[in-house]
């Protein structure tokens, strides 16, 4: 590289405010869903140093012990510390979420993008099969696929990210539409580029900024299937500290011992209103039909 | 002989109707020639192109005649052999070099990516190629352009970058479709010049796409001129240029702003393109043509050689001589 070049770059560019952020930032709400989000994240990446409970280690000595000093939450029907478990079970909730939401979009906007620039055949096959999953209620779905593949976390994910495919593929449909017919597809086809290297390189990274959005927008979505399969047996099974079961075990014991299924539930309510407040905003802030 | 089209016809169908959007023409392109290709819009020029590199939307059908390059039939290629043609033999720059280039991707990677596919060399191999590259279509510091994404250049630059893409391979044809109509004059006239140079430089044909016959009389040593998807005339741009005999080229001619009288207004043709869903049964141009005979309204006519000795290539589909 030429010195003259280098000095070029070198040149600083005038920072001016990221009228994104300033949007965002303008919206409390938003601010609101993202302290809450930060705060989990904080709490499911430092949970060692928060708490020295074992989240699965039995106490039977200690069993339903009220929120104390000791145990802020209390404990389970085992002495298990129930602040640990929601602090643990924060990690496997949010870690599951995005992992599902991100493998649906990833594979749903490839799938879309083949769908969209081959057309014809292809496209009908995929789009059909698409609606086919869309015409189910996603609970539903996800719970017979969930119940079909056998009821642990993996196949939990496995049915919730077959259940948000087809979003993605629509999406990322959509874009590759319009992208297909931009010159530059077109000057790619004429300087001798194939077809799937088109599809990586010129369409997915140009239609991916819906699927991003809407990546950011289901998250929460997921975190709530995830419990609510984990609730009714399809999910995460015992002692995994996962909210949802520790809620479906919590709830026979509510009247004698409120604290077990009450902050579990909590948890899992504060979390799937921090992403829905992310999402609500990044959806205001991007839709340029919303001003303010 | 490098490219040879032969007698092609090419529809295009929708629910309703046919349209046939080129008309049996045949013209070729020697090796190392520049040839132009004139006529106004909707005249099938795109089309040939398009056609030339089977990249046709689906809706088209090459109804008959045969594109041969190197001797060889280009139609009855497969998909993989087709693609193979593209860019490694065959370039295209197109008309809009802003919407030509991939947004989101630096100018040095897109020609990497094209070069690596081409000569089978690792990218970063390619990445140095590329700059040079930049370098062959004169942009000026070369490294730091090749990081920039087309947003940052200028039309003139972008159109250098195709260029440089669609020489990437290189191939020994370059089609050109309206490679300067965007681009303002003063760079107009560079890009044609570094279009020569490169065609002089690796002997490799251009077969120029344009509307403006005054490109074609400083670049090309043939032209073919075309109106409503046939060719109407055709030969050595001299002889065809200082002796048309075809209205149409005749009238082109006359349309061209005259420098001398500015005063003078403008020759426009009269009428417009007939309808290509119904072609007539004679000339196709006989509609709007002024020195017509009731032979033009009864049978097509063909192309023919109008000039004796030297301007025996020199050719016009007409009744009228």
């Amino acid at each position: 590289m030429s010195i003259q070049a280098k000095a070029q770059t070198d040149i600083p560019t005038e920072r001016t405010v990221n009228p994104l952020w300033y949007k965002f930032h303008k919206n409390p709400l938003t601010i609101f869903g993202l302290c809450i989000l930060l705060f989990f994240l904080l709490v499911s990446v430092l949970a060692p140093l928060i708490t020295s409970y074992d989240p699965t280690k039995i106490n039977i000595t200690e069993r339903f012990s009220p929120p104390s000093a000791k145990h802020w939450f209390g404990t389970d029907e085992v002495g298990r510390d129930i602040f640990t478990r929601i602090i643990y079970g924060a990690r496997l909730s949010l870690g599951v979420g995005v992992a599902v939401v991100l493998s649906a979009g990833l594979i749903g906007s490839v799938v879309g993008a083949i769908s969209g620039y081959f057309g014809g055949k292809i496209d009908q096959v995929i789009m059909r099969l698409m609606d086919i999953i869309l015409a189910f209620p996603s609970l539903v779905l996800a719970m017979a696929l969930a119940a079909t593949l056998g009821p642990n976390l993996q196949n939990a994910m496995i049915a919730i990210a077959i259940v948000k495919i087809p979003v993605y593929v629509r999406l990322a449909r959509a874009e590759t539409l319009a992208l297909r017919e931009k010159l530059y597809v077109k000057a790619a086809l004429t300087f001798g580029i194939p077809p799937w290297r088109i599809i990586a390189r010129h369409i997915i990274p140009n239609a991916i900024s819906p699927v991003v959005i809407q990546v950011t927008l289901d998250i929460g979505d997921a975190v709530l299937l995830v419990a609510t399969l984990g609730f009714l047996g399809l999910g995460a099974q015992p002692p995994t500290p996962e909210w949802g079961a520790m809620i479906s075990i919590g709830w026979k014991y509510l009247i004698d011992y409120w604290w077990y299924p009450t902050f579990p539930g909590f948890a899992l309510f504060l979390a799937s209103c921090g992403f829905n407040l992310i999402g609500d905003g990044i959806r205001d802030i991007l839709d340029p039909k919303v001003n303010r | 002989m490098l490219l040879e089209i032969r007698d092609v016809t090419v529809e295009f169908s929708s629910m309703q109707d046919k349209i046939t959007a080129l008309s049996h023409i045949s013209f070729s392109i020697d090796r190392g020639e520049i040839v132009g290709v004139v006529g106004e819009s909707g005249s099938g020029k795109s089309v040939t192109a398009l056609t030339i590199l089977g990249l046709l939307d689906k809706n088209a059908k090459v109804a008959s005649g045969q594109i041969l390059y190197q001797g060889e039939n280009v139609l009855t290629f497969d998909k993989k052999r087709r693609q193979a043609l593209r860019g490694k033999q065959i370039g295209m720059v197109f008309q809009e070099p802003m919407t030509a280039l991939h947004p989101t991707m630096r100018v040095g990677n897109q020609l990497a990516e094209v070069i690596s596919r081409h000569r089978r060399i690792p990218k970063k191999a390619a990445y140095q190629l590329a700059v040079a590259s930049l370098d062959e279509v004169h942009i000026r510091n070369p490294e730091l352009v090749a990081r920039k994404y087309p947003f940052e250049l200028s039309g003139g630059m972008r159109q250098r970058v195709v260029i440089a893409l669609a020489m990437a391979a290189p191939p020994d044809l370059l089609i050109a479709d309206e490679p300067t109509t965007a681009l303002d004059v003063t760079i107009q006239h560079e890009i044609l010049k570094l279009m020569k140079e490169l065609s002089e430089k690796r002997g490799t044909s251009i077969m120029l796409i344009t509307h403006d016959l005054g490109v074609v009389a400083q670049l090309c040593r043939r032209i073919v001129v075309m109106y409503a998807g046939e060719v109407v005339e055709t030969g050595e741009t001299a002889h065809v240029l200082n002796s048309p005999s075809h209205p149409y080229t005749r009238a082109l001619i006359g349309a061209l702003p005259d420098r001398a009288d500015p005063a003078e207004p403008l020759q426009a043709i009269p009428g417009e393109v007939p309808n290509l869903r119904a072609r007539p049964q004679g000339c196709i141009f006989a509609s709007r043509c002024s020195s017509v005979i009731p032979l033009c309204h009864q049978e097509p006519p063909v192309l023919e050689p109008v000039g004796e000795g030297q301007a025996k290539s020199h050719k016009a589909a007409c009744w009228v001589r």
